[in-house]
């Protein structure tokens, strides 16, 4: 199985450190470290150096700004915060999907502990 | 940090690797037009299984199989299910088995009943990609020399280098430094030493070498929907040359 290229324009999340869970656009590469930044917090002008085993890289890569940061062209912290946006989006939908998934099961059939759960209540009689 | 292997650890990734070798040639006989891509996945895993490994994919990272089942123009990471494998498709399958806590890995493009000309000279070209650069492997030997051996091969036969994935170095973990791209310099990046294993794994499109990934966070297919092929194995690094350990 491959696992995905440090490459600039990469997203990537924090793993270890006070920025834990934070995503990240990898802006420069340095032997076994990057750059990383997000526009924000971490703005262009001061990103942050970060060992690439201490981040988890997503399938997430920038075609435009892999572009922009390799031939030195000027990219701007709006750039980067919009990226990570249409990520975090990409990222919620795959969260939200993936519990649709759980709640119903495979295949779309009702879970089966909720099925018994609804059988049960749909054959109690109501007291007098 | 790079890994050596100790003799011994030499010899539980063989038995490893094994594994995953006689698992890719026992799928190699199922992948027939009207098989579902689960079912290749249930007969891999109950493989794996009686050879006393469990399967290095389930529920790595979060993947949700025992294997990847990758057709035409998916790359990698196709998740297998309800899908038919149908005439004239070729599919990518890669697998992998933990034995006593060591990992291998490995990866081949079948043919599924008669396929074209030019999909058959994808998965020859993709593997000549693959012993080209398994050729360059060698204590002393540099990175660059596997990725620029792929990379010139690939390209000279028209087709695009996935830039997007590489392989890897492997071991007590499926993903080991170094990396192992497929494109690249030769003479250039980590030196390889005796005793590290990697698994080299070109990725070779029919078209473009840029990739999409879907909304499920891991199938990864060529952006022009032209096919794509693999070959991966893992190969453990000797003073003279590399010793295949999936093959």
């Amino acid at each position: 199985m491959e696992q995905y290229t440090v490459e600039l324009g990469r997203a990537a999340i924090s793993r270890m450190g006070r920025d834990k869970g934070s995503l990240y656009i990898v802006c420069a590469v340095d032997g076994d470290f990057v750059l990383v930044a997000d526009g924000s917090k971490r703005p262009l002008e001061k990103p942050k150096r970060k060992r690439i085993k201490h981040l988890k890289l997503l399938p997430d890569l920038s075609q435009t700004l892999s572009e922009k940061f390799r031939e030195g062209k000027k990219v701007h912290d709006a750039e980067l915060k919009s990226c990570i946006k249409k990520i975090e989006a990409g990222r919620q939908t795959e969260a939200e999907n993936k519990e649709a998934a759980e709640e119903t099961g495979q295949n779309g059939k009702i879970a089966e502990k909720d099925h018994k759960t609804w059988q049960k209540a749909t054959i109690s009689k109501p007291k007098a | 940090m790079i890994a050596i292997r100790t003799s011994r650890e030499l010899e539980l990734m063989r038995t490893a690797g094994k594994i995953t070798r006689d698992t890719l040639l026992y799928l190699g006989e199922h992948i027939k037009p009207g098989v579902r891509t689960a079912d290749l996945n249930a007969l891999a895993h109950e493989y794996i299984l009686k050879q006393k490994a469990r399967p290095a994919f389930l529920k790595y990272n979060g993947y949700p199989k025992s294997i990847c089942v990758s057709p035409d123009d998916v790359v990698v990471h196709g998740i297998p299910g309800s899908m038919r494998i149908e005439e004239g498709m070729i599919v990518s399958i890669d697998a992998g088995a933990v034995y006593e806590g060591y990992v291998s890995d490995a990866a081949r493009t079948y043919a599924a009943g008669r396929i074209s000309t030019e999909k058959q000279r994808l998965i020859d070209v993709t593997r000549e990609c693959f012993y080209r650069a398994a050729a360059a492997v060698r204590d002393g030997a540099r990175i660059g020399d596997i990725s620029a051996a792929v990379q010139t091969h690939a390209e000279a036969n028209g087709y695009g280098v996935v830039r997007a994935l590489e392989g890897h170095g492997i071991g007590r973990k499926m993903h080991e430094d170094p990396g192992v791209p497929n494109f690249g310099k030769a003479g250039t990046g980590v030196r390889l030493r005796a005793g590290m294993v990697i698994c080299v794994e070109p990725m070779i499109n029919m078209g473009t070498w840029k990739v999409r990934f879907e909304a499920d966070g891991w199938t990864c297919r060529t952006e022009d929907g032209q096919p794509s092929a693999h070959y991966e194995n893992m190969l453990a690094v000797m003073a003279d040359g590399c010793e295949n350990l999936t093959e």
